[in-house]
């Protein structure tokens, strides 16, 4: 049998001691030996981000084109006065460093037809926590063709997941969106824009999300002016990130798309989740 | 076009159907067969006609009369390299006949190894070469039937022999790459530009910056002086608005050999050049095809046995080098067991096919059964305690891992170790400062493809101390 953790560094050992027992050593050798794109490094995947790190995930693409500013403070793992201005990339593969001096973070400012496969090269899985449409749609298209696992969440309405495979129907058939078919190029930020606030918008036919959203948020949504609250944000990370742990170790029962797996924190609850 | 002219296109592309028939027809083994039958000829050739080469043998007590077999071969005869072939010997008794007579042209290499080796082509040579460029030019760009300027961007006065489409020889001048394009872009179907990798960067760079619509052009190019990262690729592909799974609206495709005595011996084509794309962003075929472990992949291409014999033999550094046996019969120079310090790894086409199988990735097998070849150049590494390394070819890729990265920078850069710790040193181009986080972002992108931990600095234009003088003349030394 396989001693595992003679390949590991003293500080590897350390980080994912407490890991063994709940995971075999074989299967804490398979989360280091992986590699998880995250796309975006804000409140949904910094946080997912940084629970993965700590899970000894060894190898990370992130991407994120933004710069920490104060309004992320309230829900963002990595915004504190001192990292205000900084790429968000560069301070989520710092941190990560400092939790695993071993780990491999590629960093990426952007995400475009060109540069996609570069992103996700030897990924095992891929974390969208963009809540932007374009990205998000070259991202999943990518993923497809690859045949890498998508693990999908938002920030609203409350935590929710779903991965999306080869076997299941695309993020685009899921939302139904009239760019199936299209060539991102032919598609303008408009009509993503527009597409994006609408897709928001869908998940409110979510089974007791009114409840929660009044009408004021969904006012707000509309306007383009997300709404998030680190409860809700943080729950839908932490549950991507498991949900990554599962498909990285064929673990468990899977959440596969198109139904979200959903949890209601507001009122103890397991919504159905088609939006 | 002349009457002349059509019929020598006539007559080439005659050669190259049956050239094409033949590759397709004939089963892996016989290819492989042929090339050993031609080794033993070439080798008998060699050890009566080159007066240096039979010297050599003398010296080292080697009967040419009892080579007979491939076994025999390569149990006695020995390895030649540029340091004992081309500072001891006059050129004139390295070729065949003991002279110069009918020589067309001598070739020459930059000599940034610190020893110049040379090439010499005859008439009957040249026509050859010729041959084996159109056909290479026809197969990937179809130059028959698109209106063809070839641009041959080449250091050092190297020429491009073809008998059938017009070269522009515009040597390491971008300026005038660039004017001949837009003063000829509607009178030619296609560009095909030939160069090293560092200057062609430079000149799709500024040719964006200078308005040349790289993307409404069909441009192909091919390069070749030097390892190119699959990310360098990507990089050119993306300033040229080439599509990588359409290859009739352009390709970057690497022929590698030893240019300076004028041999072409690796190929690409679209099919390796996919191959290669996906081992690049798939770890189990990367992993199978080049060996677990594996982060950066080495050029795939293909080879023609019945044309160059190859062997492999432990290098310097324990890693596999390449090894060459000349087999053209018109060879001014013919070169057997020339060491090339190139690290390479050759494949047959069957186990190149059970491989793809495996993987369920057949459609990346190319069409012709030739054998493959690995091709990691030369190995340009810094080693630290323990084992472990960065190579030349690791900065590479991480280079243009990034485009944001990549357009900022020269490619130039270098590699040392001081106490203990590795060194890395990165031109930026002229005229270009530093963006904020330039150094975290290309440290996150080594970390992709290097277990070492690398000091990064990033120096602009004229403050980085090494080889600006040689103005793309002389290849980069990356250590």
């Amino acid at each position: 049998m396989t001693n595992f953790t003679q390949q590991w560094s003293q500080n590897y050992g350390n980080l994912v001691d407490r890991n063994i027992g709940l995971l075999t050593e074989e299967q804490q050798e398979r989360l280091r030996t992986s590699k998880v794109a995250v796309f975006g490094m804000g409140g949904i995947g910094g946080t997912a981000f940084e629970v993965l790190v700590r899970c000894g995930i060894g190898t990370f693409s992130i991407v994120d084109k933004d710069t920490f500013e104060p309004t992320n403070m309230n829900r963002q793992i990595f915004a504190y006065p001192h990292t205000m201005g900084r790429m968000k990339i560069d301070v989520a593969a710092e941190w990560a460093k400092q939790i695993n001096p071993d780990i491999r973070v590629g960093t990426f400012e952007r995400v475009g037809e060109d540069n996609i496969a570069e992103i996700i090269r030897d990924a095992d899985v891929i974390v969208q926590g963009i809540d932007q449409l374009k990205p998000c749609i070259i991202a999943s298209r990518k993923a497809r063709e690859m045949g890498i696992p998508l693990v999908e969440g938002w920030a609203i309405p409350y935590g929710n997941v779903r991965t999306f495979t080869a076997q299941t129907p695309t993020l685009e058939e899921a939302y139904g969106l009239p760019t199936i078919g299209r060539d991102v190029s032919a598609i303008t930020d408009e009509e993503f824009t527009k597409l994006g606030i609408e897709l928001l918008l869908g998940l409110g036919k979510i089974e007791g999300v009114a409840d929660f959203y009044n009408e004021g948020a969904r006012k707000r949504i509309a306007a383009g002016r997300l709404t998030s609250f680190a409860p809700m944000v943080w729950l839908t990370s932490v549950l991507m990130a498991m949900e990554t742990v599962k498909v990285l170790l064929n673990w468990g029962e899977i959440a596969f798309g198109p139904n979200f797996t959903l949890y209601d924190p507001f009122k103890h609850r397991i919504p159905r989740g088609t939006p | 076009m002349g009457l002349l002219t059509g019929i020598t296109n006539w007559f080439v592309q005659w050669q190259y159907t049956r050239l094409v028939h033949a590759l397709s027809a004939q089963e892996p083994e016989e290819i492989i067969a042929t090339g050993e039958r031609n080794l033993l000829k070439a080798f008998r050739s060699a050890a009566e006609k080159v007066p240096a080469y039979r010297r050599l043998l003398s010296e080292k007590g080697v009967n040419p009369g009892a080579i007979s077999t491939i076994a025999a071969f390569k149990e006695k005869v020995p390895f030649l390299d540029k340091e004992s072939v081309f500072p001891r010997n006059a050129l004139r008794d390295l070729c065949v006949g003991g002279h110069l007579d009918d020589i067309c042209s001598f070739y020459s290499s930059s000599g940034s190894s610190g020893v110049f080796s040379f090439g010499a082509e005859t008439w009957q040579s040249a026509s050859h070469a010729a041959l084996g460029l159109e056909f290479l030019l026809d197969q990937h760009f179809q130059i028959f039937r698109r209106k063809t300027l070839l641009i041959n961007c080449l250091p050092m006065g190297v020429k491009i022999a073809t008998r059938t489409i017009p070269v522009a020889d515009t040597s390491v001048r971008a300026d005038v790459i660039h004017a001949l394009i837009k003063k000829l872009a509607d009178d030619f179907d296609q560009f095909i530009l030939v160069g090293e990798s560092p200057f062609l960067k430079k000149v799709i760079e500024e040719g964006s910056e200078n308005g040349i619509p790289w993307h409404n052009l069909l441009v192909n190019v091919i390069t070749g002086g030097e390892f190119i990262a699959e990310n360098f690729r990507s990089y050119l592909g993306h300033l040229l608005g080439i599509d990588f799974d359409s290859p009739e609206r352009g390709m970057i495709l690497v022929n590698m050999g030893l240019s300076e005595l004028g041999l072409s011996i690796f190929r690409e084509e679209h099919r390796t050049i996919q191959l290669r794309r996906q081992a690049h962003l798939n770890r189990d075929l990367r992993y199978a095809l080049f060996g677990t472990g594996t982060e950066v992949c080495p050029l795939v291409m293909q080879y023609f046995p019945q044309q160059t014999f190859l062997e492999t033999v432990p290098g310097k550094d324990g890693r596999p080098e390449l090894v060459v046996s000349t087999l053209g019969k018109n060879l001014k120079i013919p070169l057997i067991r020339y060491r090339t310090g190139d690290t390479a790894r050759t494949m047959t086409y069957p186990e190149m096919a059970l491989v793809l199988k495996e993987l369920g990735r057949e459609n990346l097998l190319p069409e012709f059964r030739l054998p493959f070849g690995m091709v990691g150049g030369k190995s340009v590494e810094v080693e630290l305690a323990h084992g472990e390394s960065v190579s030349a070819n690791e900065v590479k890729e991480a280079l243009y891992h990034d485009f944001g990265v990549a357009s900022q920078v020269t490619g130039n850069f270098r590699l040392s170790r001081e106490n203990g710790e590795v060194t890395l040193l990165v031109q930026l181009r002229d005229g270009f400062a530093a963006t904020p986080g330039l150094v975290g972002k290309l440290s996150a992108a080594l970390a992709t493809y290097a277990r070492v931990k690398v000091t990064i600095a990033i120096l602009p234009y004229r403050q980085f101390p090494f080889g600006i003088e040689h103005n793309y003349e002389r290849k980069n030394q990356y250590i």
